[in-house]
């Protein structure tokens, strides 16, 4: 019950605040979902800064706070006359609450979670929670190994649904499931927004979020979700910014853009390619974009800037005599994604993506799906380039544990690609 | 060629049923199969007595490249959490043992002089350093 209250605060900022900026236009489910995701995005700001002045966990402070927005964005929404919501029917909605139910039972096999919920993720948010003036422990260099470099936007949005449930693990649990469906929801209505078929909409929803590897990831409450949710939903409002030729879901974007540099080190690269790219692509308003996007990522700033460690999980192998980035390992780089993508474990998924890109021929690589092309190859470029210069891990360990990770945050992204370099052939 | 595509989705989301479908009865059937999920409960309770210190020793003999020595001592961390752990380090007012057997952690705790304080039956013993204590303020 709690848990509820917690979510609807948090989903009815986020639905507000989009409101307020998309005043002009009709609201859609699309609206509602990507809403959500903005909201929890918020919650985990507020917590953030709440955090940062206070130099301890405020009981009293969060749930005052966030009425407080809640009633502004109220007010503010009744005075500039937004649109009132009216949905019609759409059926294909119904996979959301099966699919639900399979993470539902799947969560529960792993109530605490993967590796990395215990080590990172999970952790920092109990010393932010528990630790009172002591919360920056959790960046303490005795605690490497539970990754102190990285960033804070899940643990901040785990603060906020246990300071409402009472530090209950079945949060997290809820969390990961909820996440999950929201980027199942904004790919499905996304899709369709572009007006891609049904048919191929619910297909491509279906099979990339009924993959079992997948469905493990989604629940192990890692951020990975967290950077997939906003990472889609800035390339969706971008996207929209550019067939409806209006500015406000270039906002929306550049918002996503910044939450997304929070929730990972990875996410923070996300969002700078993303960022140089639409830059590139020359927007209507570019210095909008750009002080937008830097103002959502300003814990990020400040956390890259005023608390992050030295990651202690680095080795330049360029410069490293004892450790250094030999050929052996950049063979290894390139040839290991390779037989990754062809696993049985991502269930023909990638195969079939490849396929339906050569099939769709030039609409994949033109504007403005371009943008979406350019970023997987570069983001991907990137990745292999750290991997092949951070030799502090094995490589064949370390790109087994967590490269499937990174496509998995990405997977969604690349069919939305996919999905919409169909849509002329529907 | 769009009729291939589409072949190839359901195939795609045909697989990925079945796959996941057979993942959930297997954990439904065999939920012990779920990995490093209860190591953590060895540590139960010893949050209360730690309280608010804010640094214990962790010390193991245990090899820290094996996975599940490692998966142990990250999940004792979370649970004693917002204490920090620091591995093998035990000039601490309290240092967790979580050795090979209880035999080792008794030896190794009179070789530094401290006191058990507490253990449990999986060979968990937290010990106290008396000279550190009678330093705490």
């Amino acid at each position: 019950m709690m848990y509820l209250i917690a979510l609807c605060i948090a989903v009815g900022l986020g639905i507000l605040t989009l409101r307020l900026i998309l005043r002009t236009k009709q609201p859609s489910y699309l609206d509602l979902f990507l809403g959500a995701a903005l909201g929890f995005g918020i919650v985990g700001q507020i917590i953030f800064y709440l955090q940062l002045l206070g130099n301890n966990f405020n009981h009293f402070l969060p749930p005052v706070f966030s009425l407080i927005l809640l009633g502004i964005l109220i007010v503010l929404n009744k005075s500039k006359k937004t649109t009132p919501l009216k949905f019609s029917k759409n059926l294909s909605l119904l996979i959301l609450p099966l699919l639900a139910i399979v993470l539902w039972m799947e969560a529960n096999y792993y109530p605490l979670g993967g590796w990395d919920a215990w080590s990172c993720w999970n952790l920092k948010a109990k010393f932010i929670y528990l630790g009172a003036e002591q919360w920056k422990d959790m960046l303490a260099p005795n605690l490497w190994r539970s990754n102190t470099n990285y960033p804070l936007a899940l643990p901040t949005i785990t603060v906020w649904f246990w300071h409402w449930t009472g530090f209950s693990q079945s949060s997290a649990m809820f969390n990961a499931v909820v996440l999950t469906l929201l980027t199942a929801g904004v790919l499905l209505l996304g899709l369709q927004e572009f007006k891609v078929s049904k048919k191929i909409s619910i297909l491509i929803t279906v099979a990339v979020f009924t993959l079992a590897l997948g469905n493990t990831l989604s629940i192990s409450q890692y951020s990975d979700m967290l950077s997939s949710l906003f990472l889609l939903c800035a390339f969706i409002c971008y996207l929209l910014s550019v067939e409806q030729k209006n500015d406000r879901w270039l906002i929306l974007s550049a918002i996503f853009a910044g939450l997304l540099s929070f929730t990972k080190n990875e996410g923070l690269v996300a969002s700078g390619l993303f960022a140089l790219l639409v830059l590139y692509l020359k927007p209507q308003k570019p210095f909008q974009f750009i002080s937008i996007l830097l103002a959502a990522a300003l814990p990020m700033v400040i956390f890259s800037l005023g608390m992050a460690p030295h990651n202690e999980a680095f080795i330049n192998g360029l410069t490293s005599a004892s450790k250094p980035s030999t050929l052996a390992r950049l063979q290894y780089v390139l040839l290991y994604p390779l037989v990754e993508f062809i696993g049985l474990q991502w269930g023909g998924l990638w195969i079939c993506a490849a396929a339906a890109l050569i099939i769709s021929g030039q609409r994949a690589i033109k504007k403005p799906l371009i943008i979406l092309g350019l970023f997987i190859v570069g983001y991907l470029g990137i990745v292999l380039v750290y991997y092949q210069i951070n030799t502090f891990f094995e490589i064949d360990w370390w790109m087994k544990n967590t490269l499937n990770r990174i496509l998995f945050a990405l997977m969604p992204t690349v069919f939305l690609w996919v999905g919409l370099s169909l849509k002329t052939n529907d | 060629m769009r009729k291939a595509v589409l072949i190839l989705l359901i195939l795609c989301a045909a697989f990925n049923v079945l796959q996941l479908t057979l993942q959930i009865l297997g954990h439904q059937i065999h939920p012990s199969t779920r990995p490093f999920h209860s190591l953590g409960d060895q540590f139960k309770g010893l949050e209360v007595i730690l309280g608010h210190e804010r640094t214990v020793g962790y010390y193991t003999d245990k090899n820290m490249d094996n996975t599940l020595a490692i998966a142990q001592f990250e999940q004792a961390q979370y649970l004693l959490a917002p204490t920090v752990l620091d591995l093998n380090q035990t000039n601490h007012p309290f240092v967790l043992f979580d050795c090979t057997s209880a035999e080792v952690a008794i030896n190794k705790i009179k070789e530094l002089g401290l006191q058990p304080l507490k253990a449990n039956n999986t060979g968990i013993v937290l010990a106290i350093n008396p000279q550190l204590q009678n330093l705490k303020p």
